[in-house]
């Protein structure tokens, strides 16, 4: 019976809820993608000397630790569905590490810049880029406070599969935020 | 068949960092015009989107309405991000 | 359980003051929402303060009086919220606190442009800078309201009751609302037109907009649960 039990639980989906708050946010960050195409069309110029001083090293550092991350957590999901605690807590913790890589070299991103004497109003170009990529950087924070809280789960052992649902939606929400980095670093960073 | 699930996670990601790759080659290898090339490149960045809304995501576990929601972002972000980059 | 019947007349009543009041002040009487673009001349906002004193005072004192009744709706959203919490009801309190750091940075904005609108022959440049004090003290501060938000998101997905004050998609829909207010501290930024300036998408019409909406969907929702409360108890 238990085992049946944990089959259903291993097979259901995250809770329709989450996907309407991803869609949502998704939503959102799509205005965003059509309001950078709308402004680089509007000052080509002005958009192509900024990307020029973007660090595609630096983004594309980015995208792969997102991407890596992402398989991290759709691994734990998976150990988390099995019960398989250990696993779970290693997969979650590399996910965390990955967060925290992006974050750091975000922050050496921004200082940079920053040194440099460009901020959020300098121009259109630097106004999308620091209000997007750091929208898109809150949604991180926020994604890894979340996964601060789901490692604490390795610790109730007994009932570690009443938690597999919080775990699911956690996974939903991170691949959403590597998902938006995908096309965020595509659009600023590499699209001449 | 367990370990091929296992490494299905996996074998996503090796398809998404080589789709990177070939966006970063793209960039610089490719001798089309630079409109052209930005339309590939965002091509491909929604392929990627794509696959992981499908493979990791598990979009095939929602319900009906939430599936086809998710399948018109997808092509809808696309279709007006590169009908406004070409405008 | 509190009683309910109370509750839902003084949640009605106040929903109802605070539309017509401030709704109908602020955007028909006054004409300050949606806001002035933030790079309008100083000649053309002296003219706006002059031609329209009357109905911009008559139109912010309104609203002043309608921000006074958001206060009873939120309160009441902390009556539910205690309900839900077991030992001490911290997101209750919280949610009641937030509600009233929401509702003074609603009403005082409207305060400092009526100082602009008192004296129909104040200098153009003291008119411009109560009327820059006014909006950035109106559009900046949205972690008030956010806050409120969490403390309900937060609460409705922690209620494992088998009917939970809110069902889980309002919960999830109230994190989405507070994370899309995030934009407002970029208003201080930006003195001439664009997304995140106070008369921008996000920070006005989606910041100010996506509360409202959730609002209306929660009171639906109030009102669809009394009257299916009110059948079972007459089929009973």
């Amino acid at each position: 019976m238990n085992q049946q039990a944990t089959t259903i639980q291993a097979q259901a989906s995250a809770e329709t809820g989450i996907w309407a708050f991803i869609l949502a946010d998704m939503c959102i960050f799509a205005l965003y993608f059509f309001i950078f195409a709308w402004d680089k069309s509007v000052h080509p110029e002005q958009f192509a000397q900024g990307q020029a001083t973007l660090n595609i090293t630096f983004g594309g550092a980015n995208t792969i630790i997102l991407l890596i991350s992402s398989c991290f957590m759709a691994k734990a999901v998976q150990a988390a569905r099995l019960s398989d605690v250990a696993r779970y807590t290693h997969y979650i913790r590399l996910t965390i590490l990955c967060g925290c890589l992006f974050l750091v070299i975000k922050a050496v991103e921004y200082s940079d810049k920053l040194a440099e004497g460009y901020h959020v109003a300098s121009n259109e170009f630097y106004r999308d880029y620091f209000a997007f990529t750091g929208l898109h950087m809150l949604h991180v924070i926020i994604g890894l406070l979340v996964l601060g809280y789901a490692l604490q789960f390795r610790k109730d052992k007994q009932a570690f599969s009443t938690h597999t649902l919080f775990i699911e939606n956690t996974g939903l929400y991170w691949h959403m935020v590597d998902l938006l980095w995908v096309v965020l670093f595509t659009f600023i960073y590499l699209v001449p | 068949m367990s370990n091929l699930l296992k490494d299905k996670a996996t074998i996503v990601l090796v398809i998404l960092l080589a789709l990177t790759l070939l966006s970063w080659l793209m960039l610089y290898a490719l001798k089309l015009e630079p409109k052209t090339v930005g339309v590939l490149l965002l091509v491909l960045a929604f392929v990627k989107v794509q696959l992981i809304i499908s493979q990791y995501m598990e979009l095939n576990k929602a319900i009906f309405p939430i599936r086809i929601a998710f399948w018109l972002w997808t092509a809808c972000a696309c279709g007006i991000s590169i009908w406004m980059y070409l405008r | 359980m509190t009683n309910r019947k109370p509750l839902i007349i003084v949640a009605a009543v106040s929903m109802v003051m605070t539309t017509l009041l401030y709704v109908g002040g602020m955007f028909v009487i006054a004409g300050f929402l949606p806001p002035p673009p933030p790079e309008l001349g100083q000649a053309e906002l002296a003219a706006f303060y002059y031609n329209n004193h009357t109905s911009i005072i008559t139109g912010l004192t309104m609203a002043l009086v309608g921000t006074g009744f958001m206060l009873p709706l939120c309160i009441i959203g902390s009556v539910f919220l205690a309900e839900s919490e077991e030992g001490f009801p911290f997101f209750a309190v919280m949610q009641g606190l937030c509600a009233v750091v929401t509702v003074l940075f609603t009403a005082f904005p409207n305060f400092i442009w009526l100082a602009a609108a008192f004296r129909i022959d104040r200098p153009p440049e003291m008119i411009a800078l109560l009327h820059d004090l006014g909006w950035i003290m109106w559009a900046t501060p949205s972690w008030g309201f956010a806050f409120q938000l969490i403390c309900v998101g937060v609460c409705g997905l922690r209620d494992k009751r088998p009917q939970p004050f809110i069902p889980r998609w309002m919960s999830y829909l109230a994190l989405w609302v507070a994370i899309g207010m995030a934009y407002t501290p970029l208003v201080p930024f930006y003195t001439v037109s664009g997304p995140f300036a106070w008369n921008g998408l996000f920070s006005f019409w989606i910041a100010f907009f996506s509360p409202i909406f959730w609002i209306i969907l929660v009171s639906f929702l109030a009102i669809g649960n009394i009257v299916k409360n009110n059948h079972q108890k007459v089929a009973a």
